[in-house]
């Protein structure tokens, strides 16, 4: 009896674990397929390249829109749609609505799902009401609505099988990142850097729901899930300090000189709370320490870790919060399994400027080498042995970033230029790039093709002035007042191609606004991506040279994408103008001073742009 | 006990709005706004009350302030630095999503219970309902409409 209880219950749990890998291996193999778009950058390295090839230089000028799919919601519509065995998946910006569009019959709606959100929590969405899509694993999708729960769909019937609450809106919490599934779990994050949220990123058993791990950016070794063996080939990313204050420091007039490796103290535990100095304002600053997580996650399958960033510390008044502040602004290398950190590098110790540090992060290989390229809010282009986070590059992507002269390649450092320090009631002028960064959450895409990483970015400089906040739970911490303005080329934005060995921009397109749609490339060396004044547009990977545009509906803040159904091409984009940039137009501020268009820049949108905008998926063909 | 209690809260709320003074009323539904008494405790306070004008308009100490505490509860992060507007609308021009916000007590009421559209409550006890001590007294109110009308711009 005993023995047939133990041989059933072996085989269930036999059964089971043949079971998430089966899931797995689903997932993997959509992401193989080119005719798919399985998961949010198509694969796990979040490359957001594709092997098709029908759409070539020769004919991309014959692109015509196949079909549209107007989401009947307005606002920023970040992220892009799933393409799965025939069915698209497409979101939308708040209430996050979900459709499945049968693409064997004229992507007439297959099911449909109207999430109730309480309306308030529109009201914590820093910037805008977005979403940046669905995950997809298990035969499920995964919608993380902006109200912190995450929703398991059946992906046939859109029936609701299980969810569960991942932040609390009472805290100020809220999340618009994209669920990513990895093997056996997806992982979902935490927005609130402006609300004084301690963030964090979690994974969750595709399966039930069930919490696998949780791991802060702030906080103790055993909440930042950082033990034995962490940093280890680079011991001083774990220093307790890499800045000595110069005039006092944390104080008008006073700024931070870079120490050199040899004058670091290293390797340090507990710097979670470590690095939140006293005095804080608020007790202990790790507790509201920021480090929110919303980017796009990547996973290396042989090294079993997934990689992201964390964002901007909690309140943007440097002056309350002295220390390095870690692990906010981090690139975080973890176990999926067990969520324990590998290595971590802090880009920006002790942010003064908001360089949120969440960007995604592309896995790719060169000559042997595995490594890892992240373009950084703080303007610095890098890239790291992804095996255990040494750096090998970090290069301004332009040379308008100014608040460092350079990173210090041996101590990891970046060597800020005291002019650039912000302090408490002092407004620093002339700051590039400003808090929207070089590049904000609108991915890059890699072609192992052309060996290039293709790069959307903002041209945009700012003053800051830190202020004194009270942090109440719930409500809008941020400590300091920002007007942002166009950067010197006198325009706002910029597309560039990027070799990542070299660290240098190999063809650079200015963009009159910022271009904060994500890109797409393809094996036939053709990149798309959208523009702000709703251009969609083609251009040569190698040159840069436009090859086609279409002006679609409303401007674009989606991730380019690209799949094949009955063995034609198709590019598809999402359309809706929103996120930080468009986020004062949807509110319909029109006025010289207003928001974001301190120095007019954002204003012009008004001439391009209905507000608000309003949402579609677009999609073109031969 | 319910209904006991709610009698009572009116009991305190009433005599104020019926006392010759304003009755202040709620920029959602226009219900009147229970604001005890008691924490209108500053002369200017108390002559909003009865008259339902601002006494800091053009008082630069009052401006000063105002400004400071613009900063401290983050309308900033919305409104931007001098209330030109940012992720919320700006609150220095003259064309309002609410009519009433261009007189006194209007934009009181505003910033004291929010609105329907993405505008929190403000006032002390309404900001987080269950901690009072949390939120502006009405004489900070007071205080940060005298700094946005400082700054208006006509256009
Ligand atoms: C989280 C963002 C946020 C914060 C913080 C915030 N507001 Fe607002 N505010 C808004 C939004 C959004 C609206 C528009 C609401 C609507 O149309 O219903 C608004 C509207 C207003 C209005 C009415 C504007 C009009 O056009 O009628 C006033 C007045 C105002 N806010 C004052 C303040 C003050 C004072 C503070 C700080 C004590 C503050 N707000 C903090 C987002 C914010």
């Amino acid at each position: 009896m005993k023995t047939t209880t133990l041989k059933l219950a072996l085989a269930g749990v036999l059964g089971l674990s043949s079971l998430s890998s089966l899931a797995a291996t689903e997932l993997e193999n959509l992401m193989k397929d080119d005719s798919q778009w399985a998961h949010p950058r198509k694969d796990y390295a979040n490359t957001g390249y594709s092997r098709l090839s029908q759409i070539n230089k020769g004919n991309v000028r014959n692109l015509k829109m196949a079909w549209s799919f107007a989401t009947g919601v307005n606002r920023g519509h970040e992220g892009a749609p799933l393409v799965i065995n025939d069915v698209m998946y497409v979101h939308t910006a708040f209430p996050n609505n979900v459709y499945a569009l049968d693409l064997n019959d004229n992507q007439k709606i297959i099911w449909s799902y109207f999430p109730k959100q309480d309306p308030s929590v529109q009201a914590l969405l820093c910037c805008d009401n977005v979403n940046r899509g669905l995950g997809y694993g298990d035969g499920k999708i995964f919608l993380q609505q902006n109200d912190g729960t995450l929703v398991a769909l059946d992906a046939k019937n859109g029936n609701k099988l299980w969810d569960v609450k991942v932040v609390d809106t009472k805290t100020g919490a809220s999340n618009t990142n994209a669920p990513h599934v990895i093997k056996d779990k997806v992982i979902t994050g935490c927005s609130g850097g402006e609300y004084g949220v301690r963030c964090y990123i979690s994974a969750y058993n595709i399966k039930d729901g069930s919490l696998a791990w949780r791991a802060y950016s702030t906080g103790p070794d055993s909440e930042t899930l950082i033990g034995e063996g962490f940093n280890k080939d680079n011991p001083h990313y774990s220093a307790l300090s890499v800045y000595e204050d110069v005039n006092g420091g944390n104080k008008e007039g006073g700024s931070f000189k870079a120490l050199t490796k040899d004058q670091m103290k290293f390797p340090e535990k507990e710097l979670g709370t470590r690095t939140w100095l006293k005095p804080q304002a608020i007790k202990n600053g790790y507790e509201h320490g920021g480090g929110p997580t919303w980017g796009w996650y990547s996973f290396d399958p042989a090294l079993n870790l997934m990689y992201y960033g964390t964002g901007n510390p909690g309140t943007w008044n440097p002056d309350v919060r002295p220390g390095d502040n870690k692990w906010s602004m981090t690139i975080f290398a973890r176990d999926v399994d067990t969520g324990m950190a590998r290595w971590g590098y802090q880009m920006t110790p002790h942010d003064e400027w908001d360089y949120d540090g969440m960007n995604e992060i592309v896995l790719w290989e060169a000559k042997g080498k595995k490594l890892a390229t992240h373009f950084d809010r703080n303007g610095f282009g890098y890239t790291f042995d992804r095996t255990n986070g040494t750096l090998l590059v970090a290069e301004k992507m332009n040379p308008f970033v100014n608040w460092a002269t350079k990173v210090d390649l041996k101590s990891g450092v970046p060597v800020k230029d005291p002019k650039f320090s912000t302090h408490q009631d002092y407004n620093a002028k002339g700051i590039c790039p400003s808090a929207l960064g070089v590049k904000d959450e609108q991915p890059s895409a890699f072609s192992p093709k052309t060996g290039m990483f293709y790069v959307p970015l903002n041209h945009v400089c700012m003053t800051y002035e830190p202020v004194e906040s009270k942090y109440i739970a719930g409500q809008p911490w941020v400590g300091a007042t920002l007007t942002m303005f166009a950067g010197p080329d006198g325009v706002m934005g910029g597309f560039m191609a990027w070799d990542g060995l070299k660290g240098k921009s190999a063809w650079y397109n200015k963009e009159k606004f910022s271009a904060w749609g994500g890109a797409l490339v393809t094996s036939s060396d053709i990149v798309f991506y959208g523009t702000l004044d709703r251009w969609f547009k083609a251009v040569d990977a190698q040159t840069g040279k436009e090859l086609w545009k279409f002006q679609v509906g409303s401007g674009v803040v989606g991730n380019a994408i690209t799949y094949s159904h009955k063995g034609k091409q198709y590019v598809g984009v999402l359309s809706g103008i929103g996120g930080w940039a468009g986020v004062a137009m949807n509110l319909g501020l029109t006025n010289e001073t207003d928001g974001l268009g301190a120095a007019g820049g954002y204003k012009e949108l008004t001439k391009w742009n209905a507000a608000p905008g309003g949402g579609a998926m677009n999609v073109f063909s031969l | 006990m319910m209904k006991l209690r709610y009698i009572a809260l009116l009991a305190i709320a009433l005599p104020y709005a019926g006392n010759a003074g304003i009755s202040l009323v709620s920029t959602i539904d226009n219900k009147p706004l229970a604001i005890p008494g008691a924490m209108f405790d500053t002369p200017a306070a108390k002559e909003f009350m009865s008259s339902g004008k601002n006494a800091y308009l053009g008082n630069a100490d009052a401006i000063k302030t105002g400004k400071k505490i613009f900063q401290m509860y983050s309308c900033t992060a919305c409104h931007g630095a001098k209330g030109e507007g940012a992720v919320g609308p700006n609150l220095i021009d003259d064309k309002w999503n609410y009519a009433k916000n261009a007189n006194d007590q209007g934009i009181f009421e505003t910033i004291w219970a929010g609105t329907a559209g993405g505008m929190g409550a403000k006032g002390a006890g309404a900001m987080v309902p269950d901690d009072p001590t949390q939120g502006l007294s009405p004489d900070e109110v007071l205080k940060v409409v005298a700094f946005l009308r400082s700054n208006a711009v006509k256009h």
